[in-house]
């Protein structure tokens, strides 16, 4: 993370405990400053402490899955750029339709989702 | 008197034959007729008739005391024009001195004809033939002898015309009498009234009875009915409605109930005949037997249902596996990938340096749980898959329900110290035919489910209850319930109620669906109803039993073995 700058802010949005965790977790000592949140309900409500560079978005989720979060999202605050983490067969389909700025599917390698955020909060 | 002599002499025999025609059934019958009435009224005993054949040549059709020389000679000879529209009566009283039959003298001479008289038949001014008087002596011609002839010939020519047209009339009804009989296809005809004039043997068939001609009105049917199978009237029948409409009737199906009570179905093409002036003389029907083509079609209909019906369900059941794939990948993907990015972190943790930190012993922990939630979520996909092709099979033994609930309940509540669990059975023994391994992984859900559903903890009821020939387990909780609508959908693979995702109590989906096929292939069923969101649940499995309640210690009945 490039030296200076606040480190970039990344909401993880998973109801899966241990991929929320361990994602936070790795992405925490990577630098960048985590949050993680249980259904898009929960994330909605994290979003007014403040708007997150990135959100890491599961899609099929017990509760307010990703698609409707990211309608409500974007009506309440704008565009903020999303990458899909989906172990869902359509997930590349829905990330194009939702204009999601990658996709990854699950299972997933810790480092390429290390180097996917951090090309999508550089490139944003 | 001359006059009076030829008047009286000819009426008896005139009137002989105005009886004789009137009455004729052939045309031979009437030269008969005619020849004698000549010889009888104008005392002529030799006399012919002649008619013009189909190429307009006169020929003899009836003589008396002609030879067949004298025929062949003259035959053909007329002494008018073919198409003469008022011919008149030719008188000879001398053939010696009529210089027209010079060229015929030897003929006259050698048949002893001295005198001879043409009396031209006319029909309708239409000349149609003639008749010859022949007389041995020279013959004066007296007015009324003439007129005489004259009235014979009347009377000839009309009585020859009537009968060629009621032979040509019968000829044309005998070709179509043969038609309709020959054309193995039910007709009859009726009058203007509506009575049968005539039916063949086919249309008899068709209604299972012969109705009386001349009485029968509208068709021979004993009863009628719409295709709809209301009762139709005689008067509203097809043919009823032709004569009264005076128009053909088409397209109008019809069933016909025999007196045998079968049915047959009919399409009839009634139509009404009219005559010279459009008047509606009577009617002829046709009745088409479709009673077979009716099944074929009703047949074909319902093949083409069956197999729409097994298309449709051969789609819907790709639908539901390609749906169970779809959801299953996606529940199998999380914790695969949990594994996955956990070992990923353990290594990144190794490497830095820091694989004794706390939390990799907390991840270590992550995994083995994520493992075995894995393990468990393969055994539920195996099982509704084995369920799904049949290939689960049952081992069936005797075995006491109340003993495998207590098990169950004690099990269950060790690890649930918030509720309260209870076993309400008024009998000490409940023996039953079932795979004990299976049941018990039934009611290990039902009550786990009735813990994981009461998030809040209270009271879980087993209750257990004989029915005429069945037992009842009832599994009841205080928890959060579910709305009514959702009753058969959390029986559905992957199917949850709307309240329990909203809750975030986590669960696949697959635990009710899994039971309920367990126990349907016990014979029972597996149903849950809920008074409503947050009002509890009750899930009632209900079980065949063969006398299942017995007092403690004693056996079961050996025909449950």
């Amino acid at each position: 993370v490039t030296q200076g700058r606040p480190a970039p802010d990344i909401l993880v949005v998973e109801d899966e405990d241990l991929i929320r965790f361990l994602v936070v977790d790795t992405l925490t000592t990577e630098g960048f400053t985590a949050r993680g949140a249980r259904s898009g309900e929960e994330a909605l409500t994290l979003l007014i402490d403040g708007l997150p560079d990135l959100i890491l978005l599961d899609l099929r989720m017990t509760g307010m899955g990703g698609r409707e979060f990211v309608e409500q999202q974007r009506e309440a605050w704008g565009d903020i750029p999303i990458v899909l983490l989906s172990g869902s067969m359509e997930a590349a389909a829905v990330g194009a339709e939702l204009g999601a700025v990658a996709v990854i599917r699950k299972p997933f390698d810790l480092d390429d989702l290390v180097a996917i955020v951090r090309r999508a909060v550089e490139s944003a | 008197m001359v006059t009076s002599r030829f008047a009286v002499q000819a009426l008896q025999p005139l009137h002989d034959l105005t009886q004789t025609v009137s009455a004729a059934q052939s045309v031979e019958e009437i030269f008969e007729a005619s020849l004698r009435c000549l010889a009888t009224g104008l005392g002529v005993e030799r006399s012919s008739i002649l008619l013009f054949d189909d190429a307009g040549v006169m020929r003899f059709r009836a003589w008396r005391a002609l030879s067949d020389g004298y025929r062949a000679a003259v035959e053909g000879h007329s002494p008018w024009a073919n198409d003469d529209p008022a011919p008149l009566p030719v008188l000879v009283p001398d053939v010696q001195d009529d210089p027209d039959l010079g060229p015929l003298m030897d003929v006259l001479r050698q048949e002893r004809i001295r005198s001879v008289a043409f009396i031209p038949l006319v029909v309708a001014g239409r000349l149609i033939g003639k008749f010859m008087l022949y007389y041995v002596e020279p013959h004066d011609f007296i007015e009324e002898e003439v007129l005489t002839a004259q009235v014979i010939a009347a009377q000839i020519a009309f009585a020859i015309d009537k009968q060629r047209a009621y032979a040509a009339l019968s000829a044309s009804e005998e070709r179509y009498r043969a038609l309709v009989e020959g054309m193995g296809v039910a007709a009859y005809t009726t009058d203007a009234v509506g009575r049968i004039t005539y039916y063949n043997e086919e249309a008899a068939a068709v209604w299972g009875r012969r109705p009386v001609v001349g009485r029968d009105l509208w068709c021979g049917s004993w009863r009628l009915y719409w295709p709809d199978g209301r009762p139709m009237s005689h008067s509203e029948c097809p043919m009823a409605v032709a004569l009264r409409e005076a128009r053909p009737v088409r397209d109008v199906e019809i069933l016909v109930a025999q007196p045998d009570g079968s049915v047959v179905a009919i399409l009839p093409f009634p139509t009404p005949l009219r005559n010279a002036r459009g008047m509606v003389i009577g009617g002829v029907n046709v009745l088409m037997d479709i009673t077979q083509r009716n099944l074929q079609e009703a047949e074909r209909l319902r093949l083409l249902e069956a197999e729409q019906q097994a298309r449709e369900q051969a789609e819907a059941a790709v639908r539901a596996r390609d749906e169970f794939l779809s959801i299953a990948s996606h529940e199998l993907r999380n914790p695969v990938a949990g594994l996955k990015g956990t070992a990923q972190l353990l290594q990144r943790l190794r490497r830095d340096g820091r694989a004794d930190a706390p939390r990799a012993q907390e991840y270590v922990e992550a995994l083995v749980q994520t493992s075995d939630r894995l393990a468990h979520l393969l055994d539920d996909l195996l099982d509704v898959a084995r369920l799904e092709t049949g290939q689960l099979i049952l081992k069936h033994e005797d075995l006491d329900l109340l003993a495998l609930l207590d098990e169950v309940i004690a099990e269950t509540a060790s690890t649930a110290p918030l509720h309260d669990l209870a076993l309400q059975c008024s009998e000490t023994a409940c023996r039953i035919h079932a795979d004990s391994v299976r049941l018990r992984e039934v009611m290990v859900n039902l009550l786990e489910n009735a813990v994981k559903y009461s998030p809040e903890g209270g009271a879980i009821t087993v209750s257990v209850a004989a029915e005429v020939d069945e037992v009842v387990v009832a599994v009841t909780d205080e928890g959060i319930g579910f709305p009514p609508s959702a009753a058969e959908q959390i029986f559905v693979p992957f199917g949850r109620a709307p309240n329990a995702t909203e809750a975030n109590i986590p669960g696949m989906g697959l635990g009710l669906h899994i039971s309920r096929r367990l126990i349907e292939t016990h014979g029972g069923t597996l149903t849950a109803t809920s008074e409503g969101v947050g009002r509890g649940t009750r899930v009632s499995l209900r079980l065949p039993s063969h006398r299942v309640f017995t007092a403690e210690g004693s056996p079961p009945p050996p025909g449950d073995r």
